[in-house]
C-alpha cells in the first residue's frame, strides 16, 4: 500500500502536464454533447407543446373522467366532450372520409353492430369495407359505445336506433334550431354534418358556445 | 461547429418525415395499371375510360359527383361535400394508394353502375385520369 503511493503521486505531474490538451478535447466533446442534448430537449419540448396546442393533451386528460356521472361535472363539459373524440386510427381514417367519425359513445353497442353489418347500403350509400377493416372498426365502436351515456337514455332496450340525429336526446338539444338554418341551408343540408356548425366536432367538442352556423353565425340561445 | 448538432437534429427530423411520405406514396397509376394487366386486362384505352365516366345508368354516373372535367373538383350529390379533382395532373395524390383505389372502385361502381367494374374498365378509367 505504502509503496504504491509514491507511484501514483509520480504520475500526477504527468497527467497535469497533459491537462491543457486533454481538457481542450474534453470540453469540445462536452460542448457537442451539450448541444446534442439541448437540441433534443428543445425539439421534444416543441413537439409536446404543439401536440398540446392541437388538443391532444385535452383529450388524454379528459379520458380520466370518462366514467364520471354526467351531472356532477358540468364545469368540465369541454374536457368531457373532448374525450368523445375517436381514439381509433382505423375508425377515424375510414369513416371520416365522408363525415366526421362520430363519437362512439353517441350510440349504444347494438346500434353500431347494426350499422356495421349494413355498410353496403349505408343510408343509401355504399360504404363497404374489407372484412378485416369492418371487424376492427366494429370492435372499437362496441368497446367504446355509450350504452349508459346520456344520448342513449330513455331508449327502450328493444330499440336499435341507426341515426344519432333521431335519438330523443339529440332531438331535444336541437329542437330550437329552425329548418332554414340546417335542412334548407345549402351549406349544411343535414344535422348529420355536425362539423358544419360545431366546428370542433372532429375533435369531439360539441359545446353550444362554439356553434357557428354557416350563413347565420354564432348561435345565441 | 457549435450549430452542427441542431442542424443534424433538424435534418434527421426532415429525413424521418420524408421516409414516412415515401412509404405512404409507394403506389402510382402506372403500378396499378401493371397490376390490372397481370389480372389479364389491357391494353387500356383512355377514350373508353372517359366514356364509362359519362355513362348514365338509372340516372347515375361517375361525372355527377366527380365532375365531367376531372381536373375540376366535384360535389357529392346528396351531402354537397366537395370532392377533390380525380385527375393526377390536377391532384397528384390520386392513385398513390392501391388499396384506397380498389375500395372506391368497389363502392362507387356498385353504387353508380349497380355492379363491380371489371379490371379492363378500371384500367381504362385510370389511364384516362392519369393522362399527362
Amino acid at each position: 500500500m505504502s509503496e504504491q503511493t509514491p507511484a501514483t503521486s509520480e504520475q500526477t505531474p504527468a497527467t497535469a502536464e497533459q491537462t491543457p490538451a486533454a481538457a481542450g478535447q474534453r470540453s469540445k466533446v462536452i460542448n457537442v454533447l451539450r448541444y446534442g442534448a439541448g437540441s433534443l430537449l428543445l425539439g421534444g419540448a416543441l413537439v409536446l407543446g404543439l401536440y398540446g396546442v392541437g388538443g391532444g393533451i385535452h383529450t388524454s386528460l379528459a379520458d380520466s373522467d370518462h366514467k364520471d356521472d354526467d351531472h356532477s361535472y358540468r364545469q368540465y363539459e369541454d374536457y368531457r366532450n373532448a374525450s368523445a373524440a375517436p381514439q381509433n386510427a382505423l375508425y377515424a381514417a375510414e369513416c371520416s372520409s365522408c363525415h366526421i367519425a362520430y363519437p362512439a359513445k353517441f350510440l349504444p353497442a347494438r346500434s353500431w353492430q347494426a350499422l356495421m353489418s349494413g355498410l353496403d347500403d349505408h343510408f343509401g350509400e355504399d360504404a363497404s369495407l374489407t372484412p378485416a377493416q369492418q371487424s376492427g372498426i366494429l370492435n372499437y365502436l362496441t368497446s367504446a359505445a355509450g350504452d349508459d351515456y346520456k344520448f342513449s337514455r330513455r331508449l327502450d332496450d328493444q330499440e336499435t336506433p341507426l341515426r344519432i340525429t333521431e335519438l330523443p336526446y339529440f332531438l331535444r338539444k336541437h329542437d330550437e334550431v329552425p329548418q332554414r338554418m340546417v335542412q334548407d341551408n345549402p351549406q349544411v343540408r343535414s344535422f348529420s354534418q355536425c362539423d358544419s356548425c360545431h366546428r370542433q366536432a372532429a375533435k369531439g367538442r360539441f359545446n353550444e358556445h362554439e356553434v357557428d352556423i354557416p350563413g347565420f353565425g354564432r348561435w345565441d340561445d | 461547429m457549435k450549430r452542427r448538432p441542431i442542424f443534424l437534429f433538424a435534418m434527421s427530423l426532415l429525413a424521418a418525415a420524408l421516409t414516412v411520405n415515401q412509404v405512404q406514396a409507394a403506389d402510382s397509376a402506372e403500378s396499378q395499371l401493371q397490376a390490372l394487366q397481370q389480372q389479364g386486362a389491357g391494353p387500356f384505352d383512355a377514350q373508353a375510360g372517359q366514356e364509362l365516366w359519362q355513362q348514365q345508368v338509372n340516372g347515375r354516373s361517375c361525372s355527377q359527383c366527380h365532375n365531367a372535367d376531372p381536373d375540376q373538383p366535384g360535389t357529392h350529390q346528396r351531402t354537397g361535400k366537395a370532392i377533390p379533382p380525380m385527375s393526377v395532373r390536377a391532384n397528384p395524390k390520386r392513385f398513390t394508394d392501391a388499396a384506397n383505389t380498389e375500395k372506391w372502385f368497389r363502392r362507387n361502381c356498385r353504387w353508380t353502375l349497380g355492379r363491380e367494374c371489371s379490371a379492363q374498365e378500371k384500367g381504362d378509367v385510370i389511364r384516362w385520369l392519369s393522362q399527362p
